[in-house]
C-alpha cells in the first residue's frame, strides 16, 4: 500500500499550511514577542520545505510512479478484510470498553481476530480468547492495579 | 571501613534479598509489558515500600526498574513491540536480528550489556555523584536548549532512506509534541476543544502504535511470508556476546558513560540515552549503512546506554533532591519518607543507607544475568504461538498498555491513529523512528528555547555569553552544518535500497 | 450463524450481571479510585499516596492512586468531576481549581465535586541562590524596586500557576508593578529551582518545602514565606509581613473531593474515617517529616473556604492581568 511521495508531498504542505494558520491565533506571553505560536510556526515552515522537495522530487522522476500502488497479493478482497478488521476490532474495544467491560471486550475483539484470521474454527477461538482475557484481567487488574473497567461482569470479577 | 562492612550487612540482609527477588521478578514482568515502564513500575512499588525499611525499600526500586529496562528489549527483539520507551531506538535492529534466525544475538547482546552500562551507571554513582550534580546543576536552559538541539540532529542518524523523508517523520513527531497546553504560555494548542489532549498526546500510545500496531497491520497485509520468524528455536543467548566485546569496546564504553552522563542531566532519562546513543554509534561505525537492518552494533551500545542512565539519574536526585528522570522524581518522595532527605547531609548523616542502596545497584546488575536469561527462556515460548493467535493477543496487550498510561480509552484513540498513519508511512518509505524522536525530544526543545528567550528578552547572543553554552552551541551549529550538507549531497544509492 | 449465537450469549450473560447488580451491599464493596491530577513524586501524589494507604487499612477495600497528569491540572481535575458518583472515584482537588477557570482553561470550579476534606496548605516562599547579595525579602524587595523592570526573573511553575501568582501578589501589595519581575515558566518548582541554582534565574516563589533538599544542600536560601505564620519545620524563616511589612499571604492546598452528588452515606462514612487518618499519628509524622502544612476542615466548611479562595484568586489574577476578559 504505496502512496508516491507527490501525495505526501500535498499532505505535508496542507498540513504545514494548516499548523501556521492555526497558529497565528494563539496568543504572545505577557510582556515578549512571542509565545505559543513561534515553535508551531517553524515546524509548519519546516513541513512547507520539505513538502515541496517531495513533490518536486516526485515529478522530476521517469517513469512517474503511480499515486497508488497495492500489492497484487495484497489486494484480495479477503486480504483487505484481514486488514479493516484491526482498526476495526481497535475501534469497537474503544467504544465498548465502558458499556461491556473489559473480559467481554477483551473476548469479542482477540476471538473475532482469531476466527478471522484463522479462517474458522470459532469455538476453538472463543475458548481461547476467554481464557486470555480472564488471565489479562487478572495480570493487569489485580496484579498491576490498573482500573480496566468491570462493565457487566462487575457483582462477579470484583 | 566500618561503614561500607555496615552497609553490606543491610544490603545482604535476608530481607533485603527476598525484597530484590521479588521486585526483580516484577520488574521484568511490568518491563517486557508493552505500555508498562520503569516509572510505572517504581509507582507500583510506593505504596509497597511504605512498610519496608529504607534499604529494602530502594532496594525494591532499584531491581525493579533496572530489570524493567532490560526486559523491555524481550518483546521488542522477538515482536517489534518495545517493551518501554527505552528499548525503542533499537527494536528494529533487534527484530531483524530475529527475523534472520539471530534471536539469541539480539537478546544476548541486549542482555548483556545492559548489565555492563548498569554497573557502570552504578559505578560512576559511587566515585563522583557529588561532583557531577554540581555540573549538571550548573546547567540553565540555554545550555540545555543546545544539547535538546544537538539530541535532535540524531534524527539524520537513526533515520534510513531518504533524508527528506526522515525531515518529514521527524517534523511530525515534533508537531504531535506541540499538541496540549504549552509549558510557556499555558495556551491549550490544537485540543479541537478535547480536554483529553489539553495534556497533550501521551508518549508511550504513540509509540506502542507507531511500531506494534503497524507490525500488526503490515503482518495482517499480507507481508505473512516475510514476517514468518525462521527461528524455532533460541540457541544459548551468551554464546557470541564475548566476541562482540571484543569487536566494540569502544561502542560499550561509550555508550555506558554517555547513558550515565545523560541520566545524570534532569529532564533526560534512559530512553533520550539510547536514542542519543544509538545515533553516536551509528555516526562512529565503520560500517553506518548496517544499521536498521539488523545489526548488533547499535544494541551493544543503547543498550549499555539506557541502564547505565538509570544509575546517572539518581546522582542529581540524591544530592540535591532534583529529580534525573521521571523514575527518581517517586524515589525522591520515598526518600523523604524513610528519612534519608535528599542533599548532601544525606551522605554524612546516613552513610551506610547510601552505601547499602549503591550496593544492590550492583547486585541488582549482576542478578539480571541469571534473571534475564530465565525471562529470555520463558518469553521466546511467544515465537511458537502460531501467529493467527499471536497477533490479536499481541494487540489486546497493546491496547491494554495504551490504556494503562491513563486509564481511559483515549490512550487507545492515539494509538490506532498514530499506528494507521505509521503503517501508512512505513509502506511508503518514511522511517517512524525520527517521529518517535520527535515526540521525545520536542517538549525539551521547546521548553528551553521559550524560557531562554524569555531569559534573553530576544536577544539571540545571550544564547552564547555563557562560557558551557557557547561551547555548545558551536558544536551544534557545526553538527547541523555537516548534516545540512550531506543531506544535500546526491544520495547514493544503498540508501534507496534499505529505504 | 456462529455470531448469532455468540451475540446471545453475551446478552444472556449481560442481563444476569445487570440484575446481579442491583442488589448492592454498603459502600465499598469494591476497590476504590483516587485521581491524583498531578505528576507521580510529586507533593500531591506523596499526599495522596500515605492517605490512601489509610484509608485501605480502614476500608478493607484496595484504594489505587491513579495519575491524571496534563494541562496545567484541567486534565485530572475534570476527570474527578466528571467520574460516576457512586463513591467508587475519588480525587485530591488542588488550589488550581479556582485559578484555571479564571484563566479561561476550562469551565469547571468548585462547584462540580462534593467537598469531604481540606488536609493541607503550604504557604509560598521566597526563595534565592545561596550566594546572593541580599539577606533579607526586604533587601530583596529594595532591590527590585530600585533597578529597571526585568533586571531580576523569577520562575517555580507554569505561566498563570500559583507561584507566578505568589510572586506578581507580593509586588503588587509592596507597590510595584506586578509584571517587573518577569516570569520564567517552568514545569514544576523542581526545574525552576535547578535553574534558579543555575543561574538562569534570580527568585523562585515555590513554597519552602518544595525547596528543602536545595537549601540543606546550602544552594539555595529562603527570605520569607508568604503566611502569617512560620513554618515550625523552618523556624528561622520570617513571614513576608515580618521581614518586609508587606501584608501578602498566599498558598497552596490540597483536598479530598468527589464529583458532585456523592450518595449521603459514603459522605457520612468517609468524613469521620478521613478526620482520623488526619488525626492520627503516621500521617502528622509523614506531613511532619516532608514539612507539609496540615489543615482540617470538614464538607461544608471546605466548600466555603473553596467559594472563598476562588473569588479572592479571581481578584488578584484580574488586577495582574493573568485572568481572561
Amino acid at each position: 500500500m504505496v502512496f508516491a511521495d507527490r501525495v505526501w508531498g500535498v499532505l505535508a504542505l496542507l498540513g504545514g499550511l494548516a499548523i501556521i494558520f492555526a497558529a497565528r491565533s494563539f496568543p504572545v506571553i505577557p510582556g515578549q514577542a512571542y509565545g505559543s505560536a513561534l515553535v508551531p510556526t517553524l515546524i509548519g515552515v519546516g513541513f512547507l520545505l520539505c513538502g515541496t522537495i517531495l513533490i518536486v522530487g516526485d515529478l522530476r522522476r521517469s517513469p512517474r510512479p503511480p499515486v497508488f500502488h497495492l500489492d497484487p497479493e495484497a489486494g484480495s478482497p479477503s486480504r483487505l478484510l484481514d486488514v479493516l478488521s484491526v482498526p476495526a476490532a481497535v475501534l469497537a474495544f474503544i467504544l465498548l470498553l465502558h458499556p461491556l467491560g473489559f473480559v467481554p471486550v477483551a473476548t469479542l475483539v482477540v476471538g473475532g481476530l482469531i476466527w478471522r484470521f484463522r479462517r474458522g474454527r470459532p469455538l476453538s477461538a472463543l475458548i481461547t480468547a476467554v481464557t486470555f482475557a480472564l488471565f489479562t484481567d487478572w495480570l493487569f487488574r489485580h496484579l498491576l492495579l490498573v482500573p480496566l473497567p468491570l462493565g457487566l461482569l462487575s457483582s462477579w470479577l470484583g | 571501613m566500618d561503614t561500607i562492612l555496615t552497609a553490606l550487612s543491610y544490603a545482604l540482609a535476608p530481607s533485603t534479598l527476598v525484597v530484590v527477588f521479588f521486585a526483580s521478578l516484577f520488574g521484568l514482568f511490568v518491563g517486557a509489558m508493552p505500555g508498562l515502564t520503569a516509572t510505572l513500575a517504581t509507582a507500583l512499588l510506593v505504596p509497597v515500600t511504605f512498610f519496608m525499611e529504607p534499604v529494602p525499600a530502594l532496594a525494591a526500586i532499584v531491581s525493579a526498574t533496572a530489570m524493567a529496562i532490560f526486559a523491555g528489549d524481550l518483546p521488542g527483539a522477538l515482536l517489534r513491540i518495545p517493551g518501554t520507551p527505552a528499548s525503542a531506538a533499537y527494536v528494529d535492529d533487534a527484530y531483524r536480528l530475529t527475523l534472520k534466525g539471530q534471536a539469541e544475538l539480539a537478546l544476548g547482546a541486549g542482555l548483556v550489556f545492559s548489565v555492563i552500562g548498569g554497573l557502570v551507571g552504578a559505578l560512576v554513582l559511587v566515585i563522583a555523584a557529588p561532583l557531577l550534580a554540581e555540573i549538571a546543576l550548573s546547567f540553565s536552559s540555554f545550555e540545555y536548549f543546545w544539547l535538546s538541539l544537538l539530541g535532535l540532529s540524531c534524527a539524520v542518524f537513526v533515520a534510513t532512506g531518504k533524508p527528506v523523508k526522515g525531515a518529514v517523520s521527524l517534523l511530525l513527531g515534533l508537531f504531535i509534541s506541540t499538541i496540549g497546553i504549552d509549558v510557556a504560555a499555558g495556551y491549550p494548542r490544537f485540543t479541537f476543544g478535547i480536554t483529553e489532549l489539553m495534556g497533550g498526546v501521551s508518549f508511550i500510545p504513540a509509540m506502542i502504535g507507531m511500531f506494534a500496531l503497524s507490525e500488526v497491520l503490515r503482518w495482517a497485509v499480507g507481508h505473512r511470508r516475510a514476517g514468518v520468524l525462521v527461528q524455532q528455536r533460541i540457541g544459548n543467548i551468551f554464546r557470541g556476546q564475548l566476541g562482540l566485546l571484543r569487536r566494540y569496546p569502544l561502542g560499550l564504553i561509550r555508550g555506558s558513560l554517555l547513558g550515565t552522563a545523560i541520566g545524570i542531566l534532569p529532564g533526560a532519562g534512559a530512553d533520550v540515552a539510547a536514542w542519543v546513543s544509538y545515533a553516536v554509534s551509528k555516526r562512529f561505525s565503520r560500517e553506518p549503512e548496517k544499521f536498521g537492518t539488523g545489526h548488533v552494533e547499535g544494541i551493544v551500545e543503547a543498550g549499555a546506554a539506557n541502564n547505565g542512565a538509570l544509575g546517572g539519574a539518581w546522582v542529581p536526585a540524591l544530592v540535591f533532591g532534583i529529580p534525573g528522570d521521571s523514575v527518581t522524581a517517586i524515589v525522591i518522595g520515598v526518600l523523604y519518607m524513610k528519612g534519608m532527605d535528599p542533599g548532601p547531609t544525606v551522605m554524612l548523616e546516613r552513610p551506610e543507607l547510601l552505601y547499602a542502596v549503591f550496593s544492590t545497584f550492583f547486585l541488582a546488575n549482576l542478578l539480571m544475568l541469571p534473571f534475564g536469561w530465565l525471562a529470555i527462556k520463558c518469553f521466546r515460548r511467544v515465537l511458537h504461538v502460531p501467529r493467527e493467535v499471536l497477533m490479536p493477543a499481541i494487540l489486546l496487550l497493546c491496547m491494554v498498555g495504551a490504556f494503562a498510561i491513563n486509564n481511559t480509552v483515549f490512550g487507545v484513540g492515539i494509538m490506532l491513529v498514530l499506528g494507521v498513519l505509521a503503517f501508512f508511512m512505513e509502506e511508503s518509505g518514511f522511517p517512524v523512528a525520527p517521529a518517535i524522536l520527535g515526540i521525545v525530544l520536542g517538549p525539551l526543545v521547546e521548553e528551553n528555547f521559550i524560557t531562554s528567550m524569555i531569559k534573553a528578552e530576544g536577544h539571540v547572543l545571550a544564547f552564547f555569553e555563557r562560557p558551557i553554552a557557547a561551547g555548545l552551541g558551536i558544536l551544534t551549529i557545526l553538527v547541523w552544518a555537516m548534516t545540512v550538507r550531506r543531506a544535500l549531497r546526491p544520495e547514493p544509492q544503498i540508501a534507496v535500497s534499505a529505504g | 450463524m456462529r455470531r448469532r449465537q455468540l451475540l446471545a450469549a453475551a446478552s444472556a450473560s449481560a442481563i444476569v450481571a445487570l440484575t446481579a447488580t442491583k442488589a448492592h451491599a454498603a459502600w465499598p464493596e469494591r476497590p476504590i479510585t483516587i485521581i491524583v491530577p498531578w505528576g507521580a513524586g510529586g507533593g500531591t501524589d506523596a499526599t495522596a499516596r500515605i492517605l490512601a494507604s489509610l484509608m485501605e487499612r480502614e476500608l478493607g477495600v484496595p484504594v489505587n492512586v491513579v495519575n491524571r497528569t496534563g494541562g496545567s491540572g484541567v486534565v485530572g481535575h475534570s476527570a474527578i468531576a466528571t467520574a460516576t458518583p457512586d463513591g467508587y472515584t475519588l480525587g485530591i482537588v488542588t488550589v488550581e481549581i479556582g485559578m484555571m477557570h479564571w484563566a479561561g482553561l476550562t469551565d469547571l470550579d468548585w462547584r462540580a465535586y462534593t467537598p469531604l476534606a481540606l488536609y493541607n496548605e503550604d504557604p509560598a516562599g521566597v526563595q534565592v541562590r545561596a550566594d546572593a547579595p541580599w539577606n533579607t525579602a526586604k533587601e530583596l524587595l529594595d532591590a527590585i524596586r530600585s533597578n529597571p523592570p526585568g533586571t531580576f526573573k523569577a520562575s517555580g511553575t507554569g505561566q498563570g500557576g500559583i507561584w507566578h501568582l505568589a510572586l506578581a501578589g507580593m509586588l503588587a501589595a509592596a507597590g510595584m508593578e506586578p509584571d517587573r519581575v518577569p516570569w520564567v515558566p517552568s514545569q514544576g518548582a523542581a526545574p525552576g529551582l535547578q535553574d534558579l541554582v543555575a543561574g538562569g534565574v534570580d527568585i523562585v516563589t515555590c513554597s519552602v518545602p518544595e525547596a528543602k533538599g536545595l537549601i540543606d544542600a546550602g544552594k539555595v536560601k529562603s527570605l520569607a514565606v508568604m503566611a502569617s505564620e512560620r513554618n515550625p519545620v523552618f523556624p528561622n524563616v520570617p513571614t513576608l509581613e515580618e521581614a518586609t511589612g508587606v501584608k501578602w499571604t498566599l498558598g497552596a492546598w490540597r483536598g479530598v473531593a468527589g464529583p458532585k452528588g456523592l450518595p449521603q452515606e459514603v459522605v457520612d462514612r468517609l468524613v469521620p474515617l478521613l478526620k482520623k487518618i488526619h488525626d492520627s499519628q503516621e500521617f502528622r509524622d509523614f506531613m511532619a517529616q516532608r514539612g507539609f502544612g496540615v489543615i482540617w476542615k470538614g464538607p461544608a466548611e471546605f466548600a466555603e473556604f473553596m467559594a472563598q479562595r476562588d473569588a479572592s484568586l479571581g481578584e488578584v489574577m484580574k488586577k495582574l492581568g493573568l485572568a481572561k476578559a
